[in-house]
């Protein structure tokens, strides 16, 4: 049965998300992209003093990508203010051209957690404007519920911290917001290493999942592309057909009532 | 004679001119970039009509890869 789910009226068949950055060489990066047959994918912005060019990474990918039906997600990567944020995003939709923006608002230089206030008054800026925001958030209910209210209709709730590979941190918030969200399209967003963490996040329900890291740093990031795409798929179906409830002792599989005891 | 910032980097201009006339002057392609002048967004369409007076700081925004 066809799996479509809808983003900001947009129809997507794939339920993974990827990044373009830190992977060894444009080829690659789009061997990877198409691996991973992700139907949305995230690029950035920067000065050209600060980024120095980013040496022909994008050069081609972006016409090849959008040609195919790929949907380009802006970033706002690297700002710390709303206003900054705000900025950032006018300047993405007219380079990219598109009106799609990832929100990031970054609270702390460590951790890189979201400002969870400024991140939701660049929403409200950007809602009002006619954006539809994927905005980066922690994973606190209220915050999330906040953003949802503003009008963002996709909220993307850190796993774990950028770039980590550590997984689902708090399982027992995403589910939470899961069930307490039900309308809202959520996508875990960063921190995933492995495929194993996004079967996880699909199976608490989420309907997506983004991330860069965990295919462009590892061994062979081809592989590992279409090792997400296929096991996002798996786990996708595998909650839709209903993952059975953990029982907390053995339960027989064999039907052995009526057979004889057998001796000797 | 005016001096102007672009990219952080000093630069002078015989005379005041518009943002879309600066990028033509240093051989940017005008799609390829966005541009802030004090660090104030300003749209392509607007740049035909933003001076750029002595003391701009003009910044320049490619795309580039992100996560």
């Amino acid at each position: 049965m066809e799996d479509i789910f809808e983003v900001y009226g947009e129809r997507l068949s794939s339920r993974l998300l990827v990044g373009t950055a830190g992977y060894p060489s444009p080829v690659v990066l789009a061997d990877a992209i198409d691996a991973s047959g992700a139907g949305v994918v995230t690029v950035g912005l920067r000065r050209t003093l600060a980024s120095g060019g980013d040496n022909g990474f994008l050069a081609g990918l972006v016409g090849r990508l959008t040609a195919r039906g790929v949907r380009l997600l802006p970033n706002t990567a690297g700002c710390r203010t709303a206003v900054e944020a705000v900025s950032l995003a006018r300047m993405a939709r007219e380079l990219y051209g598109t009106h799609w923006i990832k929100l990031e608002v970054t609270g702390d230089e460590y951790t890189l957690q979201p400002d969870p206030w400024q991140l939701l008054a660049a929403a409200e800026t950007l809602v009002a404007e006619g954006f539809a925001v994927f905005p980066y958030a922690t994973d606190d209910l209220v915050l999330c519920q906040r953003l949802f209210d503003a009008g963002c209709q996709v909220l993307m709730p850190w796993g774990a911290p950028i770039g980590s590979g550590q997984g689902l941190l708090n399982p027992w918030a995403l589910r939470t917001l899961r069930e307490r969200l039900p309308q809202a399209v959520l996508v875990v967003d960063a921190g995933l290493g492995s495929p194993v963490h996004a079967a996880q996040a699909m199976e608490l329900g989420f309907d997506a999942v983004l991330l860069n890291s965990a295919i462009a740093h590892a061994g062979d990031p081809v592989g590992m592309a279409r090792a997400f795409g296929q096991v996002v798929a798996g786990a996708r179906a595998g909650y839709r057909a209903g993952v059975m409830a953990p029982q907390a002792m053995a339960v027989a599989s064999t039907p052995v009532f009526g057979q004889p005891m057998l001796e000797g | 004679m005016i001096t102007i910032e672009l990219d952080d980097q000093p630069l002078e201009l015989p005379a005041v001119l518009t943002l879309d006339a600066l990028l033509d002057r240093q051989g940017v392609a005008p799609e390829t970039v966005a541009t802030a002048v004090d660090g104030v967004f300003v749209a392509r369409s607007a740049r035909a009509n933003c001076q750029l007076a002595d003391g701009a700081r003009v910044t320049l925004f490619q795309p580039i890869v992100g996560g």
